[in-house]
């Protein structure tokens, strides 16, 4: 029996009981030393969103699987599937890791309804949260190791398990996560590794919350960039950067999307330390820095190596842990949005869009809500070969509005486009926006259709942090194109460093319709000259 | 919670039950001299008593007329210590001395630190008065009464002083509420009523119950626990066995036996008491685990409770991140009657539950808002308050925190500045307090060896002269004449009636006879009788039966809760036959330590550790007069047997998994013996009759007979036949702790690692391994952790796995143990390491350590998925296979090592064991401390060394290996 997801199987009840006991999310903590008022504003800011959410998310649900739908993978008895590292293998079969340490070949994945048939290919895995396929091996991160396996006599079993580097080392800390790799044009794997919470047994222990840089076939370690808090994807772009994600928490108070390049540091000084071992690529700083409680936006001036997130992810409005993403390189068979990134989130159970452009030398841009409603708490996203997106999922330790404990999806598109605010770019005085279809001039160039207001983020040690600075920003003009495909906004103030968020829930297309998703989060970190 | 929201007082601020000694100020010294001050230190002395000393064992045998009078005589002439006098002097009669195995006094060393002085005079006046029935004699008979205080004053000034006195009652345990119910089932349940009286209910008993003295008046709750714990510490003799109690079952009981005491240092003190609960369903994964109702407190039992000012959580008892709970009971006093506002706040996660007077009057639902503001109309006087608290799952910040507004408290108030509790603690009904008189302690030290105390007891530290002290040689007694039993004035009257007169006469009657041995199946009874195994056993001799708990004390002998096993799951064993049943060294570690004693845990009733001579000898006279009986050889022992019997016994066989545990995987149904021990504790013989007629031994047994009259229900086992089958099942038993899991073998909890057809690898964090352990469970029911941050085999183990919750469960991260038993551990450090020298100590290894012995480079499966782990160290490519061996006794594990030599070979050494003590066995065998044998084979001769390093011995196997050369070791460990 096919069990497509829809939105009858959310009721509200499960949901109501789900929402109240989420935490935060893989990778990422509850507040630990976190002021009772704060805590409280917090809860109550959650609170207030997820009654709306609660409200009208079935019928988002409904009206986003108009257009992408969900197709659950049964599952056999007793199979724990705690999805964490998703592989489209050159055989066509799928492979998933998963949180217990179990690997499983997918063959039959794409039958309708779902007839998949699982093979287990490894067991017993240290957490794995990536798989690669290089050179006959399968490659992947694993706490203490980047390690590869393969199966050498045809049985679909692995049977060798090497060791490609343990040079990072293990307090023996829970939160002690490696992530990755992904290979980088130059040949050489990318793996991400998590700062420990709490307790240390085996001591501190160096280049936690670090990213490294590895040759895969010598084994070979550079540590390329610090700062690092609880990177839980890492991805290289279709151009060949490498791009991740972080969870907020203390020294990093908002969650984001960060570009990595060698010599940085992204703001969270537990791995500092190591900044001054051999194999670091990134320069000394002072131990006095950052400073508690300074603006990210201006910490450059005194961290010249610290990085600026491409994109940050307000608390709650999108998402609470943003973990796997991936660019879509689909051409078109995907739906309109060839080029832009999916990001899933592991508490909301959903999938965000991620717009990016290079402004300046920096690569930032804008983040819509895309599809929600899936089984559990988002981990990983892959491209199958007929390119849909399957969803590994998981919400043990964290919690996940989803409703089951942990699954795989499979995302489909239907062929029909959604009326959607396709691309958003920055401008000297304002944004461009692009529609997935003609927009209806009269609504879309009237500035009462449209709302802003723009806030930006605190470096400090406290857990997360609200949106500071915050002040409405007005829509001065709105010009729409005379093919009706873009609306060019001035805006007043336009603030650097900041968020920039647009609600945008009177724009209609010709038809006279809304928007699938009424709402964009810019993270202007440059604006440009024309 | 942001620190603490005022100062802790000077005193510890949490004790809990096992805190031991609380220290608290000394309370004023009271001067107290029995002389002076009768009315209030000593006991009223009553009549006489006439009963006569109770020998349980005697009493026992009497009842069951298994042995004669000569017999029972001779158990009365150890038990009243009558060689402690009356010592046989002719050399033809100088085994008499060994024969009778003298009780013994208790020891009186510390007897000042046990009991008041108050009872001690009384019971020296006179014991039988004190403790009628017991065996001490009255050393002052119809000596007039002046002169008798005046001896008793002296003998209690010199005791005390040799000994101090009992601690003052701040010192003694806390008194908690559910101490006494918990002493009172432990006493009825445990097997203290085998040979005492209960404590309630009817005590009519066919024979007589061993007394107990007035002990609210003489003794402690810390003495008596004291006592209870280790009794063979005060009584040599051992025939009041420990029952293996506990700390904390060991206060319980004394609570329970001194519940009557004077509360006397009750002081209202601040704070709450407090319970602290494990989740009886630690399942945070399952569904609906966050949908479950309350917890309802009263139905769970507390792991742990104590004493806190606070309301606090953070307690050195939570031994649990994820589901527990906390209760805290206390009094608030109410000055003005009035409306009180408490609100009650707990952090988001938890449940919380605040009850006034026991009416639930707030309550927090996990996952809801924060704060439950109650009004509570309070009359003045106490109130009984109880705030409750639970959480499931785990949270960072967890809170408790209960305020009271209105009356004097203008605002609100933490409730744990206004709660109280009464610090009650238990004293003796008589003073404790003892000023001694140094010339009266001194004229007491003269009378104890005078009078003959001397000659029973012992007094650490003093040196005793029982030369001042002489009796008429055992020879010289005229035992049939009634004056010589003891009646002259001041002579040791024992009250011993008619019976047990006749008894010793009759046991003396012929010196030479009872100066030659015992003959081995009287031994056996006297033995038995000596420490009454038959208050609790039944036993058949050619003589008749005997024991067996009588019909007075059967109810006290109970099941465990919920259980249904018949007699047979309370009434312990019989001993018939036990010789020929058990294998001598677990007969021998049944009767005086725990280590191959099978708790039988449906059994309420503890079997107890005895001591003494004659219990170091009951196991060889047992296993002689029974062993022989029907004793066979083990059938031998083939890997295709084994499977038979492992088939015999799952789901697919006789099922005998269905009441039997196995190894560390319990039983489908009740939990009965685990089979796992079996090859350990019984002879071949026995469990071939258990197999083929389980009611030849045990009439009563619900085991069922699965071969009826010689039918085969399995015909396509084990050659079909009835001796082919018990003999599988022999060799699978044989394996012991490594038996494999037999078929439909409920494995635990769905999280524990169970290998079955292939080895199961599993990447972990392991307690004493390292966060890079690597654990390898094999079917065959041995298990290795190996360490991949220094490159070691850290752990072997059998029986069970691993338990992967720690790895699988919640955020996961936490370091277990191994799930099995029998672990042997392998030497910290590295496999093998370079030396400059022999002298050069192996390489230390810290928890930070890495790839000391190596850099660690995978590992890869050979064809049966065994893995073979792989590192190098320096130019030399090292592969190491833990290999199973199975063996009746228990798999056993070969490391089979594969060096490759790059240019750099020189001074590698491989340590193989460490230990403090190594003896060289046979040629190429080794054994360290007595249990891991180590014997070697390797493909180029090589001679390992023993040597001293840093206070421990070595055994470091010098690994001679040319450049460019491949050798292979094999290092067998058994253990």
């Amino acid at each position: 029996m096919v069990n497509f997801l829809s939105c009858n199987s959310l009721r509200l009840g499960i949901l109501l009981a789900t929402i109240t006991l989420a935490g935060p999310v893989l990778a990422q903590d509850p507040p630990d030393q976190f002021d009772r008022d704060e805590d409280n504003q917090r809860e109550e800011q959650e609170r207030a969103f997820l009654e709306e959410m609660v409200l009208s998310l079935p019928a988002q649900i409904e009206a986003e699987s108009r257009y992408y739908e969900l197709i659950t993978m049964p599952l056999l008895d007793g199979m724990i599937m705690e999805a964490s590292g998703l592989l489209q293998l050159s055989d066509g079969r799928l492979m998933v890791a998963t949180r217990r340490g179990e690997v499983f070949i997918v063959e039959n994945a794409y039958s309708i309804p779902p007839k998949p048939v699982f093979k287990r290919y490894a067991f017993g895995l240290a957490q794995p949260l990536g798989l690669l396929e290089l050179d006959g091996w399968i490659y992947f991160a694993q706490r203490g190791e980047l390690s590869r396996m393969r199966d050498t006599n045809g049985d679909d079993r692995a049977d060798v398990f090497e060791t490609v580097t343990d040079d990072w080392e293990l307090s023996g800390n829970y939160h002690e996560y490696a992530f990755g790799p992904r290979q980088t044009p130059d040949g050489k794997l990318w793996v991400t590794l998590n700062i420990p919470f709490d307790a240390e047994p085996y001591g501190a222990a160096d280049w936690r919350g670090w990213a490294a840089r590895i040759e895969p076939n010598t084994g070979a370690t550079e540590y390329v960039a610090a700062g690092l808090r609880s990177p839980a994807g890492v991805e290289i772009s279709p151009w060949g950067d490498v791009f991740y994600t972080d969870n907020q928490g203390e020294w990093n108070n908002a969650s984001k999307l960060s570009k990595i390049e060698v010599g940085d540091f992204h703001g969270h000084p537990h791995g500092m330390p190591s900044i001054d071992l051999p194999g670091s690529l990134v320069d000394s700083i002072p131990d006095s820095l950052p400073r508690d409680g300074t603006w990210m936006k201006d910490l450059q001036e005194e961290i010249p190596s610290y990085k600026m997130p491409s994109v940050w992810f307000p608390y709650v409005k999108m998402g609470q842990s943003p973990s796997g993403f991936k660019w879509d390189t689909t051409g078109g068979q995907f739906g309109p949005f060839h080029g832009q990134v999916f990001v899933g989130d592991q508490h909301h159970a959903m999938i965000m869009r991620v717009f990016l452009e290079e402004v300046g030398n920096h690569w930032q841009g804008v983040v819509f809500n895309f599809r929600r409603g899936l089984q559990s708490g988002a981990l990983r996203l892959t491209f199958g070969t007929d390119d849909s997106l399957f969803i590994g999922m998981s919400a043990r330790g964290w919690g996940s509005i989803g409703p089951d404990a942990f699954g795989l999806q499979r995302l489909v598109w239907k062929g029909l486009t959604p009326f959607e605010v396709h691309e958003m770019h920055a401008k000297p005085n304002g944004f461009e926006l692009t529609f997935t279809e003609p927009v209806d001039r009269q609504s879309a160039e009237d500035p009462a259709s449209y709302r802003m207001e723009s806030y930006t983020y605190e470096l400090s040690s406290r857990y997360g942090g609200p949106e500071d600075d915050k002040i409405e920003v007005n829509i001065t003009s709105a010009t729409v194109a005379d093919d009706g495909l873009s609306v060019r906004l001035t805006i007043d103030p336009i603030r650097a460093g900041y968020v920039h968020e647009l609600h945008l829930a009177g724009v209609r297309n010709v038809e006279g319709a809304n928007l699938l998703h009424t709402e964009a989060y810019y993270t202007l970190v440059n604006i440009p000259e024309r | 919670m942001k620190g603490q929201p005022y100062p802790k007082p000077a005193r510890p601020w949490v004790h809990t039950r096992l805190g031991g000694a609380i220290a608290l100020l000394l309370s004023t010294l009271v001067t107290g001299c029995i002389g002076t001050e009768t009315d209030n230190t000593s006991v009223p002395i009553t009549r006489t008593s006439n009963k006569a000393p109770i020998v349980p064992g005697y009493e026992s045998m009497r009842v069951a007329n298994v042995a004669d009078a000569a017999a029972l005589g001779e158990v009365l002439l150890g038990e009243l210590n009558c060689l402690s006098c009356h010592i046989a002097t002719g050399d033809e009669h100088a085994e008499i001395n060994e024969r009778i195995t003298t009780k013994t006094a208790p020891d009186l060393s510390g007897i000042g630190q046990r009991v008041t002085p108050g009872w001690l005079a009384a019971y020296l006046a006179d014991p039988q008065a004190q403790k009628p029935g017991v065996t001490m004699p009255n050393l002052f008979q119809a000596v007039p009464a002046a002169e008798r205080e005046s001896a008793v004053e002296q003998l209690t000034h010199f005791l005390i002083s040799e000994s101090g006195t009992l601690e003052s009652a701040e010192y003694q345990p806390p008194l908690y509420r559910a101490t006494v119910e918990q002493g009172r089932k432990l006493f009825h349940s445990v097997g203290c009523v085998a040979c005492h009286a209960p404590e309630e209910g009817d005590s009519e008993s066919t024979t007589p119950f061993v007394p107990l003295p007035n002990l609210a008046a003489k003794t402690s709750v810390f003495a008596l626990t004291q006592f209870l714990l280790n009794p063979e510490t005060i009584l040599h003799g051992g025939r009041m066995p420990s029952l293996y109690l506990n700390e904390e079952e060991a206060t319980d009981i004394a609570v329970y036996l001194l519940r009557e005491q004077e509360s006397a240092a009750a002081e209202r003190i601040g704070g709450f008491e407090f319970e602290y609960f494990l989740d009886p369903m630690e399942d945070e994964d399952a569904d609906g685990f966050f949908t479950r109702p309350p917890p309802i407190f009263d139905e769970l039992v507390a792991e742990n409770i104590g004493r806190i000012d606070m309301l606090s959580l953070d307690l050195p008892v939570r031994t649990s991140r994820g589901n527990h709970m906390f209760r805290y009971s206390g009094l608030i006093p109410i000055e003005t009657a009035g409306t009180y506002t408490f609100v009650l706040a707990s952090d988001r996660r938890s449940g919380s539950e605040l009850l006034i007077d026991g009416e639930a009057v707030a309550t927090k639902q996990r996952d809801t808002g924060r704060e439950i503001p109650v009004e509570v109309d309070l009359e003045a006087g106490d109130h009984a308050i109880e705030v409750a608290y639970y959480i499931r799952g785990d949270t960072r910040q967890p809170y408790i925190e209960t305020t009271i507004e209105g009356g004097k408290f203008a605002e609100p108030t933490p409730i744990d500045r206004v709660a109280i509790v009464e610090d009650v603690r238990l004293s003796p009904t008589l003073p404790t307090v003892f000023q001694v008189d140094p010339a009266t302690a001194e004229q007491g030290g003269q009378l104890f060896t005078k009078v003959g105390c001397a000659s029973c007891h012992e007094l650490q530290g003093i040196v005793l002269n029982p030369a001042s002290y002489s009796a008429p040689s055992l020879e010289t007694l005229k035992f049939e004449v009634a004056s010589e039993w003891h009646t002259a004035v001041g002579a040791p009257r024992y009250n011993l009636d008619e019976s047990q007169r006749r008894a010793i006469i009759e046991a003396t009657r012929d010196l030479d006879q009872l100066a030659q041995p015992r003959d081995i199946a009287t031994d056996v009874i006297h033995a038995l009788g000596t420490y009454d195994c038959y208050a609790c056993h039944q036993r058949t001799e050619t003589s008749g039966a005997a024991g067996g708990p009588n019909a007075a004390r059967i109810p006290y002998f109970t099941m465990a809760p919920g259980l249904d096993l018949g007699d047979e799951g309370r009434i312990p064993p019989t001993l018939t036959g036990v010789g020929g049943k058990l294998k001598p060294e677990a007969l021998h570690s049944v009767l005086t330590e725990d280590r191959m004693h099978v708790r039988r845990n449906y059994m309420q009733t503890r079997m107890p550790r005895f001591s003494g001579k004659l219990i170091e000898t009951l196991s060889a006279t047992l296993e002689a007069t029974d062993a022989a009986k029907g004793d066979l050889d083990e059938p031998p022992f083939t890997e295709q047997a084994i499977k038979d019997g492992r088939t015999l016994i799952g789901d697919q066989g006789m099922r005998c998994i269905t009441c039997h545990d196995v190894g560390v995987n319990a039983a489908q149904g009740v939990s009965t013996i685990n089979m796992a021990t079996f090859y350990g504790r019984l002879r071949a013989g026995w469990i071939n009759r258990l197999l083929r007629d389980p009611h030849s031994i045990n009439r009563d047994t619900r085991m069922p007979s699965f071969w009826t009259g010689g039918s085969v229900i399995h015909p396509d086992i084990a050659d079909g036949t009835v001796a082919g089958q018990i003999n599988a099942i022999y060799s699978y038993l044989s394996l012991g702790s490594s038996m494999p899991v037999p078929e439909g073998m409920n494995v635990g909890d769905s999280m524990v690692l169970a290998p079955k057809d292939e080895p199961i690898i599993f990447r972990t964090f392991m307690t004493d391994v390292s966060p890079r352990a690597i654990v390898v469970g094999y079917p065959e029911s041995v298990h290795v952790g190996f360490d991949a941050n220094v490159m070691r085999l850290a752990k072997a183990w059998r029986g069970g796995f691993y338990d992967a919750q720690g790895t699988w469960s919640g955020r996961a991260g936490r370091f277990l143990e191994p799930y099995g038993n029998e672990v042997a551990n392998m030497p910290p450090g590295p496999a093998l390491a370079f030396l400059d020298n022999i002298d050069e100590p192996w390489p230390p290894v810290t928890m930070t350590d890495r790839n000391t012995g190596g850099r660690f480079m995978g590992y890869r499966l050979d064809d049966d998925r065994r893995p073979i782990f792989m590192y190098q160290l320096k130019d030399i490519v090292i592969e190491e296979q833990p290999i199973p061996v199975i063996r009746p006794g228990g798999a056993n594990l070969t490391r089979r090592f594969s060096l490759e030599a790059g240019q750099v070979s020189d001074d590698l050494y491989l340590l193989l064991a460490e230990g403090d003590e190594i003896i060289e066995n046979t040629k190429g065998s080794w054994t360290i401390d007595g249990h891991l044998d180590i014997a070697l084979r390797s493909s180029t001769p090589m001679t390992p060394i023993v040597r001293t390093s840093q206070g421990v011995q070595q055994l470091l196997l010098p690994v001679g290996i040319a450049s460019n050369q491949t050798i292979s070791i094999d290092v067998e460990l058994s253990w």
